[in-house]
């Protein structure tokens, strides 16, 4: 019995070491912790989309991964918006998303967001997005209040 | 230890033992597979079971699977047997018991068994078969470990010579 045990511990430590070792290569993988709840109540905000926390995003913005998408109207947009993010405004969605389009297609990723967890239009700009058939697209719930609220730098302009 | 005495038992016969040994081995193997390809699913699916802290589902997303992968491998190999063996058994017991209070809890989860994008509920039908895995993973256990056969359709056999 000990032979057994010594050799299913030596077999939970190599699987261990592969599967974090090989985790760690990969592109799409996932965090080894996550806030699983607040992922969830994100997630029912979000329609069912996936949703992306105010870290990530950060992360996202200083590494350039990701191209933010503001869905908000453009006077809003103008009034103060993420560095980096494009103005595609919702109602105006049918005018603007080919502008962007090549942009949208190019990018890796797209996070899309609008003023907070009280807004749809950064879920309604997901499902036309998605249905314009773009992919990885994410939703910042927390939009630009929780943004500007964690003191995050926020810019006044157009696209 | 004996090995492979065939006392006219089917049971204790060396081919039986090396069939259901690579039956075993094979169902982890493929159930590993899936799973480490989208390792997002599973932890969803982990979670939905709502019997870990959050903290850890993650990382048991990201291991488990390479467990039964290795566990599942050594087994059809025939090297480090009965370590493979104690592991499969437990998480066998582990499953069930996972299946089963969630099945007593009524609640609504996919299993996540074999296929992470499964939509098919855990029923009875899903306690019945692991039953069977597990079953054949006691029957192993009480043949390698308990009786102490040693097989020669092994690579630790192969390896000896």
């Amino acid at each position: 019995m000990k032979r057994s045990l010594l050799q299913s511990i030596g077999i939970i430590i190599i699987s261990g070491a592969l599967g974090i070792g090989v985790h760690a290569f990969r592109a799409e993988g996932i965090p080894l912790m996550e806030r699983w709840q607040e992922k969830v109540l994100n997630e029912q905000l979000t329609g069912g989309f996936p949703a992306v926390s105010l870290k990530q995003v950060k992360e996202a913005y200083k590494s350039g991964a990701a191209l933010l998408v503001d869905a908000r109207d453009p006077e809003f947009f103008e009034r103060g918006h993420i560095p980096g993010a494009v103005s595609l405004p919702v109602r105006d969605f049918d005018s603007v998303f080919p502008k962007l389009e090549e942009q949208l297609r190019a990018a890796p990723r797209v996070i899309t967001y609008c003023d907070g967890a009280s807004c749809e239009m950064s879920v309604e700009l997901t499902e036309k997005l998605l249905f314009a058939g773009l992919e990885y697209i994410e939703i910042f719930t927390g939009g630009i209040q929780q943004w500007q609220g964690a003191g995050q730098p926020v810019v006044a302009g157009k696209n | 230890m004996g090995e492979d005495r065939h006392t006219g038992n089917w049971l204790t016969h060396p081919i039986t033992a090396l069939v259901l040994r690579i039956v075993l081995g094979c169902v982890f193997i493929y159930a590993s597979l899936d799973k480490i390809r989208h390792p997002d699913l599973f932890a969803e699916a982990v979670y939905n079971y709502q019997l870990l802290p959050e903290v850890a589902v993650n990382l048991v997303a990201i291991c488990l699977p390479w467990v039964e992968l290795l566990s599942g491998s050594l087994l059809v190999l025939g090297l480090w047997m009965q370590g493979s063996i104690l592991i499969l058994s437990g998480l066998m017991v582990v499953f069930i018991g996972a299946l089963g209070i969630n099945l007593a809890r009524g609640l609504d989860v996919h299993c996540g068994c074999f296929i992470t994008q499964s939509t098919d509920p855990i029923t009875i039908l899903t306690l019945f078969r692991d039953s069977l895995f597990l079953l054949l993973a006691f029957y192993l256990f009480w043949l390698y470990q308990i009786r102490g056969i040693e097989t020669k359709f092994s690579l630790a056999q192969v390896l000896k010579r």
